[in-house]
């Protein structure tokens, strides 16, 4: 396999893995969302969901949030590209 | 139940982490306003819990930085007392203070006199005294949770400032889980008994294969852990919960221990009833649910042996059965976090409390004194059914297999093989008869056998598997005998008992069931015979 199609699927990984999450908090299935899905998109994600959202992205890969990552991380795309 | 939240941050998901519970949250930071409010959510005639759960650095308001006195703290402790006062029917919730470890004194803290921690607490004591004159108060301890897993695990700095969100995930999920635990306490719907394993449970090995001193039980090493064990378990007696052993041993296996181990904590004393032998654990737990007058639904079962963990799982669900932690160092912790709050939890300990298991154990010397124990009703409400049948060479290896393992009850301890039972069975000189058991616990299959030499009306081989050991069947396995023996026209019938290390249980086995020793010889092996033809009796 090509290094560049490995990163692509890991790139694919983390999409699926946070759009897994988002879909599981707002309580709506995983195919209404894609990568771009956003708060802007989403009736559903408002912002006391977006909090709920963070509170569990947190808890589920380990990783402490910065108030500009709450912030800006407002997609699954934005999400994603926050985990390591 | 209907419960309405009052704080002085964002709690919202708190609600989350507490579903499916009915709960709602009063506007956002009103946890004072609301307190004092007649209309508020909180004094809402259908809400049957309040639930006001503050942030400590909040309440504190500027003195947190030390500027100015702390006076929301004072504020909420004359409101809630107020509040309790006049809303005796609702359960009111609420946390000790616990402020953070940001200290503007520092080091200093601790002796200036503007001291947070000497704040917290001075508040901590007025809230506890208000709980004692209102019993609807439940008090939480949430220091408990920062203590156990960490400040900076359980506080967020960026969700603090991004939403008044002061909590992590994991903070939210533990306050919940303490605030059911404590609820469960407050309903006072503990569990009221402790089942207790012996072997690799209060103690590390089998006593029956170390011998009483040699078993792991010490000041130090892994001894400790079980040491350690043993105290916390006898520190949950101070609180109301009675013990019960249910272990299968030798019964003076055990009583070496207790009388001669110095490194046992737990003493006879400390058990309300105790189950040493070799029957099924149900029926042992059954038992003690009788001697206890007590339902198997307020029974926890610790055992290191997942065997038997199934076993009672399977038989009796109500009693509630956790899994046994793999290493014996964390027994202790194990014990205080996962055992004791989860299943004994007590708002409130009474003077009664303290001394339950004396009390019972003097109920329980009463009722032996009014009526000696009926074993034969016992055995009556087990209903025993047993079935046996002469072997014809299909589960010779099951019976080869038992003159091989069996050894407390076993008569004359002669090992076969295979190869000597299939000759028995197709000579017809001799008879296996094999004993099925089975009763309203549960199938136990194959437990006893025995080999009839019919030619010589000789019992050679009788033997019962430990486990059904006490129950009487091994009566139809020596009718079965005598039968086979009369119907081939013998006057009397033979057996034996040869001693072994292990077979003292059997040693009276023959004269207890009407035969007459004949021959005694050298090496303590004696001969017996019964008369078993009608007429001649």
């Amino acid at each position: 396999m090509k290094r560049s199609s490995m990163i692509e699927d890991n790139k694919q990984d983390k999409i699926s893995l946070v759009t897994q999450l988002v879909a599981g908090r707002l309580g709506i299935a995983e195919d209404e969302l894609g990568p771009d899905s956003s708060m802007d998109t989403i009736p559903a994600w408002d912002s006391f969901e977006h909090m709920d959202i963070c509170l569990a992205f947190e808890k589920k890969f380990g990783i402490k949030l910065s108030m500009d990552n709450i912030a800006h991380a407002t997609s699954i795309r934005a999400l994603a590209a926050l985990l390591p | 139940m209907k419960g309405v939240l009052l704080s002085n941050i964002n709690m919202q998901p708190l609600l989350r982490a507490l579903r499916p519970w009915d709960m709602a949250a009063g506007t956002y930071n009103s946890l004072l306003a609301d307190l004092s409010d007649d209309r508020s959510a909180a004094a809402g005639e259908d809400v049957t819990h309040l639930f006001c759960l503050y942030d400590s650095d909040t309440l504190l308001g500027d003195a947190f930085y030390g500027i100015g006195r702390p006076e929301p703290c004072e504020k909420f402790l004359s409101l809630i007392n107020n509040f309790c006062a006049r809303y005796t029917a609702k359960v009111v919730v609420t946390n000790l203070l616990s402020i953070s470890s940001n200290r503007w004194l520092g080091c200093a803290d601790v002796l200036h006199p503007e001291s947070l921690k000497k704040y917290e607490a001075a508040f901590n004591e007025s809230l506890i005294a208000i709980a004692k004159k209102h019993p609807n108060l439940l008090l939480v301890d949430i220091d408990l949770l920062f203590r156990r897993y960490g400040e900076s695990a359980l506080l967020s700095n960026a969700f603090w400032y991004a939403a008044r969100i002061r909590y992590t995930a994991r903070m939210f999920e533990h306050m919940a889980d303490m605030i059911r635990t404590a609820l469960e306490a407050h309903a006072q719907r503990a569990k009221k008994v402790l089942l207790l394993d012996l072997d690799d449970t209060l103690w590390g090995g089998i006593v029956g294969e170390r011998g009483p001193h040699g078993i792991a039980l010490s000041q130090e090493d892994k001894g400790r852990c079980y040491r350690d064990f043993q105290r916390c378990i006898k520190a949950l007696t101070r609180t109301g919960v009675l013990l019960a052993l249910v272990s299968k041993n030798n019964a003076a296996d055990v009583d070496e221990v207790f009388d001669t181990n110095k490194m046992m904590i737990l003493q006879k004393e400390d058990f309300a009833a105790i189950r040493i032998n070799w029957r099924p654990k149900v029926e042992n737990i059954a038992e003690i649910a009788e001697e206890l007058n007590l339902g198997t639904d307020s029974f926890v079962h610790i055992d290191d042996n997942p065997v038997e963990r199934e076993a009672i799982r399977k038989f009796m669900p109500e009693v509630a059965v956790p899994d046994f932690p793999a290493q014996a160092e964390n027994l202790p912790t194990w014990f205080m976090q996962e055992i004791a709050p989860i299943y004994f939890g007590k708002y409130v300990i009474s003077k009664e409390d303290a001394a339950k298991t004396q009390q019972y154990r003097a109920n329980h010397a009463r009722q032996q004194l009014a009526a000696t124990f009926d074993l034969d009703a016992y055995l009556a409400g087990l209903g025993i059914e047993c079935s046996i049948s002469a072997d014809d060479g299909k589960r010779l290896v099951r019976a080869s297999q038992m003159t091989q393992k069996t050894n407390q009850f076993n008569l004359t301890t002669r090992r076969y093989a295979i190869s000597d039972l299939t000759r028995f069975v197709e000579n017809h000189d001799h008879a296996v008869l094999l004993l099925d058991y089975r009763d309203r616990f549960g199938d136990e299959g194959c437990v006893g056998m025995a080999i009839v030499d019919l030619a010589a009306a000789r019992i050679d081989t009788l033997l019962m598997s430990c486990r059904v050991i006490g129950r009487k069947v091994e009566d139809r396995l020596l009718d079965k005998a005598i039968d086979l023996c009369r119907s081939r026209g013998h006057p009397k019938i033979v057996g034996e008992y040869i001693p072994s290390r292990k077979n003292e249980l059997v040693a009276d086995f023959y004269e207890k069931h009407g035969f007459t020793p004949i021959t005694e010889h050298s090496d303590g092996r004696i001969v017996y015979e019964k008369i078993i033809d009608d007429r001649r009796q």
